[in-house]
């Protein structure tokens, strides 16, 4: 028996061996084509925990974690510190090699890629001194992470991070103008990455005006893509807050417009451009943004619910008429005195506690609509509740979605985008433009001049009609043009802003403080007295310019006087007089004292004749004298006011659909 | 190419470390007896502890006089042999499959992937080889310790020396073979690695706007690049440098059309003889600074002089002749370039150079250049060159006789531009004296690593010959990676590596906290902590100065010339010597070392 026991014991783990396989394969088996694998395999393919799920598996990686012997973390530590020394020595080669052995042992953990792709094209591209490395190393941060899309395909974080780089870093770094260039005709790039196993890029969705690929547009193919990933579940949206990722691709769009007509093209590839900008802007608006409140909105819904809570607003009213009133009044009974009379301060003098005060004062005295509701007659209670509460959450739906719009500066772009497909935007731009090139390339200060006035015309009945594109980087960037005409004014020993500028509303937001010319500063708020003293009556009081076809025949005329006088002023010498009340002598008068010189014009009453005609030629663009003025001066005095007109009346049309 | 420290002729830096290696050795030796007589006085008394320990010395010395090279080869083919018979070629195979799938593991992209291909397999051979050594060393004599196979050789008249040395001779013959293998393989690994070809694109190639009459063109896209070729009205012409390699272009008029010609890659396998010179910094004010000016980079190798200013980066040549120089001085130079601002994008920064005789004062006329910035610049200064004279007027002189003074030559180089700055480091600028073969620099490279080779084996069987076999492979792994650590051994005695030592750094790691806050325990066990942590430090610091490290290549003894031959610089035969110098010393004290814990095993027996 006790020989025997061993064999027994033997029969026994063989035994307890074959029946622990049933387990083991039940729990371990690998899936294959046909079978779906055991329970591990199944739960990693529902959770998509596999790294196959996650993209493709690099040999060369997984033959590195085996060769570390269960020490990967050890190995990946170290090759960071490796990592780290060789930036540090600018060993850039080994530092490269060493990032890809890097992901080798970590392919899928994703701040691996993030961060080293931006390290390798923000940190060590500004590494060097040439534009031409910069962009090379650009491309390999790029290309690193397209890499890592390989390894980690519904990985939104990568994916977006390639849009952001190809908009950001292509075309918003210092080097944009020779980045894109560069990248406009770097055919090799495109061959290699439009091809990408990821996301292949269809040529035709990010060809620019010229036929080649622009950097924008690629960029939101990136983003794009990223966002195809989350719309389809694919991967939940992880470290950015969806209304910007989803802002991104119109941004793109808005950017590559933008970008083009910097480069010139001021015609209707701008314009298809813009429009295609808006039209992803709109589209942007309609989609659903899931809220931190819990609920969804849509920026484009602000209209229809404020005019819904417009809706209510008035059957409320009607239903609680008085209601209102007469509980405020209650409530305002039961302040005690020091609250009454903080309540009677104007805001801006109530000091720190009285200011405390009024907020607790504020929340006593507010009467809300269910509070009113409450007080309706009983057969129209119900009707009244229900009318408060759909006002309470229609409000602050409505309120959610006025602050998520600022977030993202709905409204301006919205705006921007439209005011873009003007044709007197565009024309604007264009006037502006050829003024840029007449003067930087041709050294033609005359012709930059004209072309430049020709632009402020244009850009004046802009900022009338839109401005709020006085206060940012619309008006910012014009506001470089301008000094730019104030420069090239300073070289014809003009003096700036000169007579009857257009753009003073443009000085005024950009904080220059100019002292006001006689009769002649068009500033808003003298606006109204220029129409009184001359004969173009047609500029309302806010200084609102209707698209009144005489106000601006009369504006163009003013204009171009004002263009006879600089011509044949010899000296820029003088100060603005600050009187600019009209003194009205005939426009011959004016010319001789012109030509004598404009040396005493600092008293503003003086009865010189260098301040008063100029002050009367701005007050009198009518008169024939200003046209023979303009003839002289060789000024081109036709072309603007029918140019103006048909633009105008064009911009108009275009405004309308 | 990085150099923090600079290299000595073997005639300098000979003295000092014979004098070192002298001292180190009688102090060991001194602690060896001193060591050997407390042991023995113990067990044996005094008296009779002084007698065995000077009649071993007597019988060593004896031994060393009776070492017969026969027998020391006859054991030689006898490791030979039992190396051959543990398989050791099978590292060979291992090699070689790491090289057939290099490619999955390297960058074929890189910027530089011939410096990619020879770091990769010098790394790997030198690994390898390392490892070798060590497994060869180490289980041998504990092995035939264990079996009791010693005592046929210790009952012959076989002295330990010969058995010592018998067994490095002959576990370095069979590291030589492999090394060899290993070196042919990695040669040919190397060369094919970065061999391509490429075409010129006749529908690219048009003539030159400059009106020179010759032509440009671009190459197709073959590794991963491509060039463009500029031809000359001759015919003859090359491509831009482009991942470290140019090729030469040659037109020739066809039937048609003309036909291009490309050779092969030139400049990315090379062997640059460098001649450096020494560095000195002036300020902005035109004084003698120490260093120049920190930019703000945590790496502080380079030093910076302001562009507009009387700052200068002055590198003094010595021994500059007309014999290795015989048409003018052919230079490379890498300057750094940083901006205060951006200043115009596409320009690079202006500087000058100019060559000045330290002793007359007389200065060349100023050579203008653009500074590339981590790229490598080539110039070429004719023998006879304009020289400013007193009065502004300026004659031909010639380089070596006028503004060398016996061989010593200033060069002044100046950022021209206010605001902006250039970086220079001593090996940043040089005198490309001529190329060796690259061939024979490769062989070099290895041979260094043989020589490491040669010492690990030392060391393993030293270690081997008082330990068993796994403690001797980790002791001898620990003498190594102390080496390889110096540095970082050093930087933690001195305070330039944050953290504390090993002590303090565990409590950091436990505690989470970081390396810079003073440490969180009370302040006397603060100074315990701290206090162990230095006198450990300090016992480690000596033990790495005393171990070969395998890392770099000047500092500290050190034994590694990869670096050389990846950057395409030659591995001058002063720097042979040292290296060799250090393997003998090493493994003339390992060789003592052994023998005595050899004998003392005996004695003990």
């Amino acid at each position: 028996m006790k020989r025997d026991q061993p064999f027994v014991r033997k029969v026994i783990y063989l035994v307890a061996m074959a029946a622990l396989l049933v387990p083991i394969n039940m729990i371990s088996s690998p899936a294959t084509n046909t079978r779906p694998g055991g329970t591990l395999s199944q739960l990693r393919a529902e959770h998509r925990l596999s790294q196959a799920n996650l993209g493709d598996i690099d040999p060369a990686g997984a033959s590195m974690s085996l060769a570390t012997l269960g020490m990967r973390g050890v190995a990946a530590n170290l090759l960071w510190e490796r990592a780290i020394h060789y930036k540090k020595t600018e060993n850039w080669d080994s530092f490269k090699a060493t990032l890809n052995q890097i992901t080798k042992l970590q392919p899928n953990f994703i701040a691996v890629w993030k961060f080293q792709a931006w390290n390798i094209s923000y940190n060590i591209s500004v590494e060097f001194d040439d534009y031409r490395h910069r962009y090379h190393w650009v491309k390999k941060g790029v290309d690193f992470l397209i890499e890592g899309t390989r390894f980690n395909r519904n990985e939104p974080r990568l994916l977006a991070d390639l849009g952001w780089f190809f908009a950001h870093k292509f075309g918003r770094s210092d080097e944009y103008v020779q980045f894109r260039r560069l990248f406009r005709e770097d055919e090799d790039f495109h061959a290699v990455h439009f091809d990408n196993p990821t996301a292949p890029v269809e040529r035709r969705d990010v060809d620019g005006p010229d036929g080649r690929p622009d950097n924008w547009l690629l960029s939101r193919h990136w983003y794009v893509v990223a966002q195809n990933v989350v719309d389809t579940k694919a991967a939940p949206l992880k470290g950015t807050s969806p209304l910007i990722f989803h802002s991104e691709p119109p941004k793109t769009l808005i950017n590559f417009a933008d970008a083009i007509e910097e480069e010139g093209y001021l015609d209707e590839k701008g314009q298809t451009a813009w429009k295609k900008a808006y039209e992803a802007w709109i589209d942007y608006g309609n989609r659903s943004i899931p809220t931190s409140f819990g609920y969804e909105i849509r920026l484009n819904d602000l209209e229809p619910l404020r005019e819904r809570l417009d809706e209510i607003g008035s059957e409320f009213n009607e239903l609680a008429e008085g209601i209102h009133d007469q509980i405020l009044a209650e409530k305002k009974n039961q302040l005690t005195d020091e609250e009454r009379e903080v309540a009677d301060i104007p805001a801006h003098e109530l000091s720190e506690d009285q200011r405390e005060m009024s907020y607790e004062i504020e929340s006593k005295i507010t009467v809300s609509e269910e509070e009113v509701a409450e007080r309706v007659g009983a057969e129209k209670r119900e009707l009244a509740r229900r009318l408060a509460r759909e006002m309470v959450s229609t409000g602050a739906i409505a309120d959610t979605i006025r602050r998520y719009r600022e977030i993202v500066n709905f409204d301006y772009w919205r705006a921007r985008c439209e005011v873009e497909q003007l044709d007197d935007m565009v024309a604007g731009r264009r006037h502006v433009f050829e003024a840029e090139r007449l003067f930087d390339e041709d050294a033609d200060l005359e012709g930059a001049r004209a072309e430049y006035e020709r632009g402020w015309d244009l850009w004046a009945t802009i900022f009338d009609r839109f401005p709020m594109l006085l206060d940012d980087i619309q008006g910012e960037d014009l506001y470089d043009s301008v000094l730019k005409y104030e420069k090239l004014l300073g070289q014809l020993d003009q003096e700036f802003p000169p007579p009857g500028f257009k753009l003073m509303p443009l000085l005024e937001a950009q904080g220059r403080e100019v002292a006001p010319q006689p009769g002649g500063n068009l500033e808003i708020d003298q606006l109204t007295d220029e129409s009184e003293s001359d004969g173009a009556e047609e500029v309302d009081s806010d200084g609102d310019r209707s698209s009144d076809s005489e106000s601006e025949e009369a504006t163009d005329a003013e204009s171009e006087a004002e263009n006879a006088e600089a011509a044949a002023e010899e000296s820029d010498e003088a100060e603005m007089p600050a009187d600019e009340s009209s003194v009205e002598e005939t426009a011959a008068e004016e010319t001789a004292a012109e030509e004598t010189g404009p040396a005493e014009s600092t008293e503003p009453e003086s009865a010189t004749d260098e301040p008063a005609p100029e002050a009367d030629v701005e007050e009198d663009p009518a008169e024939e004298s200003a046209d023979e003025e303009e003839a002289s001066a060789e000024v081109p005095s036709d072309e603007p006011a029918p140019e103006a007109d048909s633009e105008e009346e064009s911009g108009e049309e275009s405004a309308e659909k | 190419m990085v150099q923090e420290h600079p290299l000595l002729p073997f005639w300098e830096w000979l003295p000092f470390q014979l004098l070192l290696f002298v001292g180190m050795l009688l102090g060991l030796s001194f602690f060896g007896v001193f060591a050997s007589f407390l042991v023995l006085s113990v067990r044996n008394g005094p008296r009779k502890a002084m007698g065995i320990v000077g009649e071993t010395i007597g019988i060593g010395y004896r031994d060393l006089k009776s070492t017969s090279w026969g027998r020391i080869f006859g054991l030689a083919s006898l490791a030979f042999r039992e190396a051959l018979r543990r398989y050791v070629l099978v590292v060979f195979a291992v090699f070689v499959v790491i090289l057939l799938f290099a490619g999955w593991y390297l960058d074929v992209e890189s910027d530089n992937p011939a410096k990619l291909y020879l770091s990769f397999v010098l790394k790997a051979t030198n690994f390898l080889v390392v490892l070798l050594a060590i497994f060869l060393s180490v289980f041998s004599l504990p092995t035939d310790i264990k079996n009791r196979t010693i005592y046929t050789i210790v009952t012959k008249p076989v002295r330990a020396w010969e058995i010592v040395i018998g067994r490095i001779v002959g576990f370095g013959a069979v590291g030589t073979i492999i090394l060899a293998m290993m070196c042919l393989f990695s040669y040919v690994f190397v060369t094919r690695g970065v061999s391509h070809a490429h075409r010129v694109l006749d529908e690219s190639v048009e003539v030159a706007a400059d009106g020179s009459g010759g032509w440009r063109g671009e190459t197709d896209r073959q590794a991963y690049h491509r060039h463009d070729a500029t031809i000359n009205p001759d015919g003859s012409g090359f491509t831009d440098s482009r991942m470290g390699h140019l090729h030469q272009v040659t037109r020739s008029e066809g039937n048609e059309e003309a036909d291009y010609e490309m050779g092969p890659p030139v400049g990315s396998l090379q062997a640059r003889v460098p001649v450096w010179g020494e560095l000195r910094f002036l300020d902005r004010a035109g004084k003698p600074a120490d260093l120049g000016i920190n930019v703000g980079k945590e790496w502080t190798y380079r030093g910076y002089v302001e562009g507009g200013t009387a700052g200068a980066g002055i590198w003094t040549f010595h021994g500059l002749n007309s014999r290795d120089f015989p048409q003018g001085l052919p230079i490379e130079m890498s300057i750094r370039v940083f901006r205060t601002y951006k200043g115009e994008i596409e320009s690079g920064i202006l500087g000058t150079i100019v060559l000045k005789n330290p002793t007359t004062g007389m200065q060349a006329e100023e050579i203008p250049f653009t500074a590339s910035d981590n790229s490598v610049d080539q110039l070429f200064i004719d023998r006879r060159i304009k020289a400013a004279l007193p009065g502004g007027q300026f004659r031909e002189v010639d380089l070596f006789e006028d503004l060398a003074d016996g061989g010593t030559m200033e060069v002044w180089i100046n950022c021209a531009e206010r605001g902006q700055y250039f970086g220079m480091a001593r090996t940043d600028f040089y005198l490309r004296a001529s190329d060796r073969m690259f061939a024979f620099n490769f062989v070099k490279s290895y041979f260094v690593m043989w020589l490491q080779m040669l010492v690990v084996t030392g060391f393993g069987i030293m270690f081997s010959t008082f330990l068993n076999g796994p403690v001797s492979m980790l002791a001898t792994l620990g003498s190594i990676i102390l080496g390889y650590f110096t540095n970082r051994i050093m930087d933690v005695l001195t305070g330039d590596a944050q953290g504390g030592g090993p002590i303090e750094s565990v409590i950091r790691i436990v505690k989470q906290d970081n390396l810079v806050t003073p440490l969180d325990v009370n302040p006397i066990a603060t100074a315990i902590i701290q206090g162990f942590d230095l006198i450990s430090m300090g016992i480690m610091r000596g033990f790495s100065f005393l171990m070969p490290n395998f890392r770099d290549f000047a500092e500290f003894g050190g034994l590694n010339t990869t670096r050389f031959v990846a950057n395409g610089f030659d591995i001058s035969m002063n720097l042979i010597a040292q290296f060799t110098v250090t393997t003998l010393a090493y493994l003339i004290v390992v060789t003592c070392l052994g023998y005595f814990f050899l004998k003392s095993k005996e004695i003990a027996a």
